[in-house]
């Protein structure tokens, strides 16, 4: 039966080619004309745009009850907790952030919205109240001021969650394949370049979209981020038991090694020191 | 010019929620007591202070300076209230009985020197009982229970005053104005502790604590021409919601005093009357909305020229005591030429009656040119001067140019610093979290494009070989036929059917179609003219020739005999294919050399 198909189609193209005289009337059956190629691409990405805005919409337009005013969890926090860790839904875990940061547990507060970030890092939300957070804490101080293009190159990075990636590589991989098409059936008399620049612009766009991706759904199961929970704790010295400085509440630090009792970090301004675990509590446990 | 210049610095602190206060213990101090000098700075954010150089005080001799520092964020509603601090105490000791001022010194605050106030001070001799300090004299108020004054200063009786005065006694204030009741204990005995059990509360207000030490810290006074020590308990805002004589909260707990043993003595505290009177009927703004408080205004734009697609932050500050949970935002009267925002609001209030409030207000633009700033009008009672006052905010002249393209990313740099916490997201459900990668229908998408762009790929090779290489192409569409028809009458041949010879003239048939392009429409003997022509080798034709005899004659015969020559007329057409192919590839070669 495939066969039969096959060999029609063969025969169908056959009589097709037979009736065109020139390869610039090419024209896929009844689709669209090579010639009308770039109005198409533009098209293809108007309706994936699709895609991504509504991703963007429904984070950026949720809906509040009672605008302002903080309302408590239905239910028990533990259970809340619990269903959260199984669920991984990333606003489940703002809604905990900012639970937990109303009952003045900034430690928890930034955990949880760590972890929102972890899983949907375009949650703009748990970012802002992140920063808001950080801003007002005591160790304010230990985070660097970023330049402003690196500050847009993470909140491009930011904006890509893993979903959109998939989204975006899935995309262009479809543009890359719409691409070949076009430089395949080209008109052979005519310049290639456009078809050419095409294609790789595609390709190498769909590869730097699946790259990322496969960075960050590595970056999202091995996430080394950890905050202080404790109020106050000391940081020792990587060497000796020196107290380097006093680390408070809702800092971020990086986890370098586990040793003993005790974990090294890196601090947000670089420097190195040791915790013990029981102040820490990690972004992915 | 030199009062300009002392507003000139102060002009900054106006701007900002620092503020640089400087206290003193006492003003009238005895030779046996020590000076202390409380400096305090606070901020809505982080400090750097420089650790101020202790001043030098005409008849006193520093001794020490120690600091602390603290930090508060409180979150009220969405609205988060901080507040940092750096407290500087310095000890003096008295050299000399006299008058003298604690000069003004400065001190720096972010990188800024601001001058503080000079207090006048008056050292008396050690053996003088100095005045009371914090409270006057109040009249009208007996002792405490029963009559002590034979036994002052007569340490060896157990005997003593302790009671708990609420001040100011009596005070009045205009109705939404938050009055603060300051709740005293007052001994003449040795008092361990304090414990407060119980406030009973009237009608007619609403409270928030205003105060509330932690350990009882004594200072003398003079109460009805006795000397007492006195520490603060507690201190309330009372805002009244309706008019009249109102009774502040009543205090009750007991004091454990020591003397020969341990006494507790239950204590109920007095005072703390509130007279409340209605606000003015008349000249009433149009645009109260309620305020009442000795407030003072100022504002602040972030800037005058602007880009279209830039914003303007317009920042109204309102500072003083009063009720700021009672009134709402004031709002822009005319917005010509802006969109104004709904603004976001800081507090940084003490017990929500006292401090500072910002509302920050973001204009955009409509269009190019020169608008004036849209006017903001707030109007409040002032309890202080028993009037109501208004506020316009000043006629600014804002230049709006042309869009540049930094304008887009002007948000980028805004977000830097939020103002308030967001609140929760309200939905029914949350679904688990599962990857689009880790779903089934990404990868069949995913398929699905690499399947739709290999049988593409197939389709345009296919072509541009029938386009550059007719003959190849021709070539290898027959080998495809060949073997599309070859195999069942190959079938049929080894199952001895009938059909073999059908199925192979068919075979052959398309097989020279594709290759010749001979119509299927021709007789078998035109066809076999054709193919002479075509430089085809005799042998060829011969096998040609007989196979379709043999095939012509097997239609004639019984099907029992049919299958008699079939092994050997397969052996034949085989011969026959790979001798055609043979000669395809023979005159490829020959016309590629």
């Amino acid at each position: 039966m495939i066969q039969c198909n096959r060999r029609k189609l063969f025969l169908r193209r056959k009589i097709w080619f037979l009736k065109k005289q020139s390869f610039s009337e090419l024209r896929l059956t009844g689709v669209f004309s090579f010639s009308r190629f770039p109005l198409l691409l533009v098209l293809v990405l108007l309706l994936f745009c699709q895609v991504l805005l509504a991703q963007v919409d429904t984070l950026q337009s949720p809906r509040y009850k009672n605008s302002g005013e903080l309302f408590q969890l239905p239910d028990s926090l533990d259970r809340i907790i619990n269903e959260a860790e199984q669920k991984k839904n990333a606003d489940l875990f703002y809604n905990l952030g900012v639970e937990f940061f109303s009952r003045g547990e900034i430690g928890m507060a930034n955990l949880y919205f760590l972890k929102a970030l972890n899983i949907n890092s375009a949650h703009s939300q748990a970012r802002t109240n992140l920063e808001l957070s950080i801003h007002y804490s005591p160790d304010a101080d230990l985070y660097p001021e970023q330049l402003f293009l690196v500050q847009v190159l993470f909140k491009v990075l930011n904006y890509l969650s893993v979903n959109r990636l998939a989204v975006g590589g899935i995309i262009f991989m479809f543009l890359s394949a719409l691409a070949l098409c076009w430089l395949l059936f080209y008109n052979p008399e005519k310049e290639r370049a456009l078809p050419i620049l095409t294609l790789a612009l595609c390709v190498l766009l769909w590869i730097s979209f699946f790259v990322t991706l496969g960075v960050k759904l590595h970056h999202q199961q091995h996430n080394r981020n950890a905050v202080i929970i404790a109020r106050e704790a000391e940081l020792l010295s990587p060497a000796s038991n020196n107290v380097i400085q006093e680390v408070h509440s809702g800092l971020i630090v990086k986890i370098v090694q586990e040793n003993g009792n005790y974990y090294l970090v890196r601090l947000p301004d670089n420097q190195l020191g040791r915790v013990k675990k029981e102040v820490i509590r990690k972004v992915v446990s | 010019m030199k009062k300009a210049l002392f507003f000139l610095l102060l002009f900054p602190l106006v701007l900002s929620a620092l503020k640089i206060d400087v206290t003193v213990n006492k003003n009238t101090i005895s030779m046996n007591e020590q000076l202390e000098l409380t400096l305090k700075i606070a901020n809505d954010n982080r400090l750097k202070v420089e650790e101020p150089t202790p001043p030098s005080v005409p008849l006193f001799s520093f001794r020490n300076l120690t600091s602390s520092s603290s930090s508060s964020v409180v979150l009220e509603g969405t609205r988060l209230i901080s507040e940092f601090s750096e407290t500087f105490r310095f000890i003096y000791f008295p050299l000399k009985t006299g008058k003298t001022t604690i000069p003004s010194f400065k001190v720096k605050v972010n990188g800024h020197y601001y001058p503080t106030r000079a207090i006048s001070l008056e050292v008396i001799a050690g053996t003088k009982k100095p005045p009371a300090q914090s409270s006057p004299p109040v009249q009208g108020f007996g002792s405490f229970g029963f009559d002590d004054s034979d036994f002052w200063g007569n340490n060896d009786k157990w005997a003593g005053d302790t009671f708990i005065l609420a001040l100011p006694e009596e005070q009045k204030v205009y109705r939404g104005f938050p009055a603060i009741v300051s709740y005293y204990l007052y001994t003449d005995e040795t008092v361990g502790s304090f414990n407060l059990e119980n406030e009973i509360d009237s009608d007619g207000y609403g409270k928030s604590t205003y105060e509330q030490p932690t350990m009882l810290n004594y200072e003398e006074v003079f109460f009805q021409g006795k000397q007492y020590k006195r520490a603060l308990i507690k201190s309330l805002a009372i805002i009244s919601n309706r008019e009249g004589r109102l009774q502040s909260p009543i205090l009750e707990g007991y004091a454990r005093l020591y003397g020969f043993g341990l006494l507790n003595k239950n204590l109920q505290s007095k005072g703390g009357i509130i007279n409340v009177l209605p606000l003015p009927a008349n000249n009433v703004p149009p645009s109260f909305g309620g305020a009442v408080g000795n407030f003072k205004l100022s504002y602040s734009l972030s800037d005058k020229e602007i880009s279209l697609g830039e914003t303007i932050t317009f920042t109204l500050k309102i500072e003083g005591r009063g009720n700021f949970n009672q009134f709402s935002a004031p709002q822009f009267v005319s917005r010509k030429g802006f969109q104004v925002s709904s603004p976001m609001v800081i507090d940084n209030l003490k017990a929500g009656i006292e401090g500072t409030r910002t509302y920050y207000y973001t204009l955009i633009p409509q269009d190019k040119g020169v608008y004036e700033l849209p006017e903001l009008t707030f109007s409040w009672f002032d309890n202080d001067s028993g009037s109501y006052k208004l506020y316009r905010s000043p006629k600014e002249k804002i230049k709006v140019s042309s869009a540049k393209v930094l304008s887009y990313f002007s948000r980028l740099k805004q977000s830097r610093n939020p103002k308030a916490m967001l609140p929760k997201i309200e939905k029914n459900s949350y679904p688990a979290y599962i990857p689009y990668v880790k779903q089934p229908w990404y990868w069949i998408l995913m398929l699905l494009i690499v399947g739709v762009t290999i049988a593409v790929s197939i389709v345009a090779w296919e072509s541009k070989m029938k386009r550059d290489n007719p003959e190849r192409y021709a070539s290898l569409k027959a080998e495809k036929v060949l073997l599309h028809y070859l195999k069942p009458a190959t079938t049929a041949a080894r199952n001895l059917s009938p059909d073999f010879y059908p199925l192979a003239e068919k075979a052959l048939f398309e097989y020279l179609a594709s290759k010749y392009k001979l119509s299927n429409h021709l007789s078998t003997q035109e066809k076999m003219q054709a193919l002479n022509e075509k430089n085809i080798p005799d042998w060829l034709l011969q096998e040609l020739e007989v196979f379709l005899a043999h095939s012509q004659a097997a239609r004639f015969l019984p099907e029992t005999d049919r299958a008699v020559n079939l092994e050997e007329d397969l052996n034949r057409i085989r011969k026959i294919f790979t001798g055609f192919s043979r000669l395809g590839k023979t005159r490829k070669n020959r016309s590629s050399k």
